[in-house]
């Protein structure tokens, strides 16, 4: 065996804690591992269920006017960027500052071998975004045009080269982004503040329509058009699948191999000097003892909760992009109003629903926003401080539910406020706007963090495996999204009176955290007591 | 000062990491603890600190039982791991102050034994850096900074003079001697024999989680070396 494979075989094994749960002792033990993964497995199907429905919507509209044969090419450059989006927040901890990096170089393996092997490692962890969109998107095109033999050798082809370029601009841009943090003082600020600009960028950029020029007698070249302002090689992608140009295919195949290989190459170069940035810490060693501030328990908890949310981007980026999504949304709204982001959003039928589900679209947002589900995992190998020291377990947890409240709850009030303004909610409505998201708010924080004490994981070799790749986020991010999405699904396919939910909906959330809170504050605290 | 007894540790699938141990350490005692690598000391000193449940047994602290009033037995003792994790994202005196603030400390005895614990060691001028850029001396020092400044009656540390320098030893040589003639007590776990004959004046030795032998160094080791008297001990029982 290859010393890639061999660490391909390594990496790719650690996912998810497959290796852990196949060669856990014990009968139960084992069975509970795998019984994670096979919930692991049908949070995808249920993802992928999701994605169905949103691209059949677009499929449907698409169709109507004839223009079916953009779906793939819409949904493909989507998929870029839903993979350029995560890549810049990754390659620190998988390509650059990964902790068996020390391992590794001092083995007789070429730098080359271990920078493609954590390169083809993030190429199958972005490929699965390229199969939670393109497959569906498939399924629903096969259905609505007719394709000849030629096709599915194109597709197949170039669904596999499709995440390669974002990966690595994603991976060369987050890179960059950590390399020049590294040189400050204040490195974590300042990664976190240019990684939410670059953020701020994809979206901004991939959404822009510029419509001043528009031909309205050539749709279809107005849509392409729209289409390569998202990614530029959608235009050879339409050609290779919706005309079968194997030109086109073959230039596709080729620009996309070829950037891989000239990035791949660039990083291996300057791999040994890139680690070597990012692991040295400056010292400035001159400190002189002075006036200290002292400060409760609570508030020392609290505090030290905030900084390790500071320090860690992943973890931020993590949590707070979606409530930064839904004020910014709110905003939108404000000042553009319903029928503009019905455009938007493609969301047909947006602008009438508005108001009543309004509620709930910023309960959504807050809902995604768990800083909770990774929090004691995060503890790592740390844990023995806070379990060695005279603090109430009780404590230490709740210490973790306000940082998340920090978050949620302010956003919530924003966004309430936005939305009472811009759509002249009545006290009734305005009520249900304020209300419903601190309740979710408030849920999701209890969960996660009930979430994680089920299933902490300290053996985390990256901050990014115990925040993203965690069973409690996923857990978490699932049963947020279900949770805030159910009422909806009540109101608009039952036709169930809004009042009528959103009140059900408030009782409920409010009786369970009140039950969550219970929980913590007893078996909970004994749950964390035998930690170790 | 410390009292554990009949101290049972299982895993699951029923083996014991350590059985039915029983000992005391009294004020003043410096007490070591030896064994071979997996004897048992790491889960005997977890379980003592609150870090370990365990269902067997009772250890307490003070006459209070860890199991009943934990909150009680840690305010009272400090603990070392053998390899100090601490949080990278901090520096220096950010954790001493978090611990500070834990323990309630008066904003003028911190500052205080701060200063004077940092210039025991050398480390002042580092504790404005991230704990990121300390070497694995440094942060044993700062883990030992951290234990002392809330003047624990209880120490207890686990391999605390691996990593240290000969300088730091000595000095935590010489504050752990301070602190037993104030009546605090000492328990420690060492594979350095050497350092447990000069500084220690008890010894407890575990094989296999079980305790072998126990008692003041003299009893111990009679006319022969520490050493001589383990190497006996762990080959024969």
């Amino acid at each position: 065996m290859s010393n890639l494979s061999i660490l391909l075989k390594n990496q790719l094994r650690s996912y998810f804690g497959i290796n852990k749960a196949l060669h856990q002792r014990g009968g139960m033990a084992r069975a509970k591992g795998i019984g994670l993964l096979v919930l692991m497995g049908a949070g995808a199907i249920a993802i992928l269920a999701y994605i169905y429905l949103y691209v059949w919507l677009l499929a449907t509209g698409l169709a109507s006017v004839g223009m079916i044969e953009y779906l793939l090419p819409l949904v493909m450059a989507l998929c870029c960027v839903v993979v350029l989006y995560f890549s810049i927040m990754r390659p620190n901890g998988i390509l650059f500052g990964f902790k068996d990096y020390d391992l590794l170089m001092s083995l007789p393996i070429r730098t080359s071998t271990i920078v493609a092997s954590r390169i083809i490692t993030m190429y199958l962890s972005n490929l699965f975004f390229t199969v939670l969109l393109m497959l569906p998107t498939l399924v629903i095109y096969l259905q609505f045009a007719s394709v000849t033999w030629v096709f599915y050798p194109i597709f197949v082809l170039t669904f596999l080269f499709i995440p390669l370029i974002p990966i690595l601009i994603g991976s060369f841009v987050g890179s960059l982004v950590t390399i020049v943090s590294a040189r400050f003082r204040y490195k974590n600020a300042l990664n976190i503040l240019l990684t939410l600009a670059l953020m701020g960028a994809v979206i901004y950029f991939s959404t822009t329509l510029d419509t001043s020029e528009m031909d309205m007698g050539d749709f279809g070249a107005m849509v392409m058009e729209q289409i390569n302002g998202i990614y530029p090689l959608a235009g050879l992608y339409y050609r290779a699948v919706s005309n079968y140009d194997w030109l086109a295919t073959l230039l596709f195949l080729g620009i996309s191999l070829a950037f891989f290989l000239l990035v791949s190459f660039l990083f291996g170069w300057k791999f040994k000097a890139i680690n070597t940035l990012l692991t040295t810490t400056k010292a400035r060693s001159n400190f002189k003892m002075r006036s200290l501030k002292t400060a409760s328990p609570s508030s020392a908890l609290l505090r030290r909760e905030i900084r390790r949310y500071l320090s860690c981007p992943v973890y931020l980026m993590n949590t707070i992009t979606s409530v930064l999504m839904g004020i910014v949304l709110c905003v939108l709204l404000l000042f553009f109003g319903g029928e503009q982001l019905e455009t938007f959003l493609q969301l047909p039928g947006f602008a009438e629903m508005v108001l009543p589900i309004a509620p709930f679209g910023v309960s959504l947002f807050v809902a995604l926003t768990c800083t909770t589900a990774p929090s004691i995992s995060l503890e790592g190998k740390n844990l023995w401080i806070v379990r060695s020291l005279p603090v109430p377990s009780r404590s230490v947890l709740w210490a973790k539910i306000n940082l998340n409240l920090i978050l949620v709850v302010p956003a919530s009030l924003i966004c309430g406020g936005i939305l009472t303004f811009a759509l002249r909610a009545g006290w009734k409505d305005c009520l249900m706007l304020f209300a419903l998201p601190l309740a979710y708010g408030v849920f999701i924080a209890l969960f996660g963090l009930i979430t994680n004490l089920k299933f902490p994981n300290f053996n985390w070799k990256t901050e990014s495996r115990a925040v993203k790749q965690s069973m409690s986020t996923f857990i978490a991010t699932m049963v947020g999204m279900l949770v805030a999405a159910a009422p909806v699904v009540l109101l608009m396919v039952l036709e169930l009176s809004g009042t009528l939910v959103t009140l059900a909906t408030l009782g409920i959330l409010v009786l369970l955290n009140l039950l969550m809170v219970l929980w913590i504050n007893t078996k909970g605290a004994k749950v964390f007591d035998s930690l170790a | 000062m410390l009292r554990i007894n009949h101290f049972t540790k299982s895993y699951k699938g029923g083996k014991k990491a350590v059985d039915d141990l029983s000992l005391q350490v009294l004020p003043g005692d410096i007490y070591g603890f030896i064994g071979h690598n997996g004897a048992g000391k790491t889960t005997t000193i977890r379980a003592v600190v609150g870090i370990l449940d365990f269902e067997q047994g009772d250890i307490e602290i003070n006459g209070i039982s860890i199991k009943k009033d934990p909150i009680a037995c840690k305010s009272v003792t400090a603990y070392i791991p053998d390899n100090p994790d601490l949080y990278e994202y901090l520096t220096g005196i950010q954790y001493l102050n978090f611990v500070g603030d834990i323990f309630r400390i008066s904003k003028e005895a911190r500052e205080e034994r701060i200063a004077r614990y940092g210039d025991a060691f050398e480390i002042t001028k580092s504790l404005g850096d991230p704990l990121s850029s300390y070497s694995h001396g440094m942060k044993q020092k700062l883990a030992i900074i951290s234990a002392l400044i809330h003047t624990p009656k209880l120490l207890v540390l686990d391999e605390p003079f691996v990593g240290l320098d000969p300088k730091a030893s000595h000095t935590l040589k010489e504050i752990m001697k301070e602190l037993c003639a104030t009546g605090s007590a000492i328990f420690f776990s060492t594979h350095v024999l050497d350092v447990a004959e000069k500084l220690c004046n008890k010894v407890a030795i575990i094989k296999d989680g079980r305790l072998v032998e126990s008692g003041t160094i003299e009893e111990i080791k009679g006319n022969s070396s520490l050493e001589d008297v383990f190497m006996e001990l762990i080959d024969h029982e």
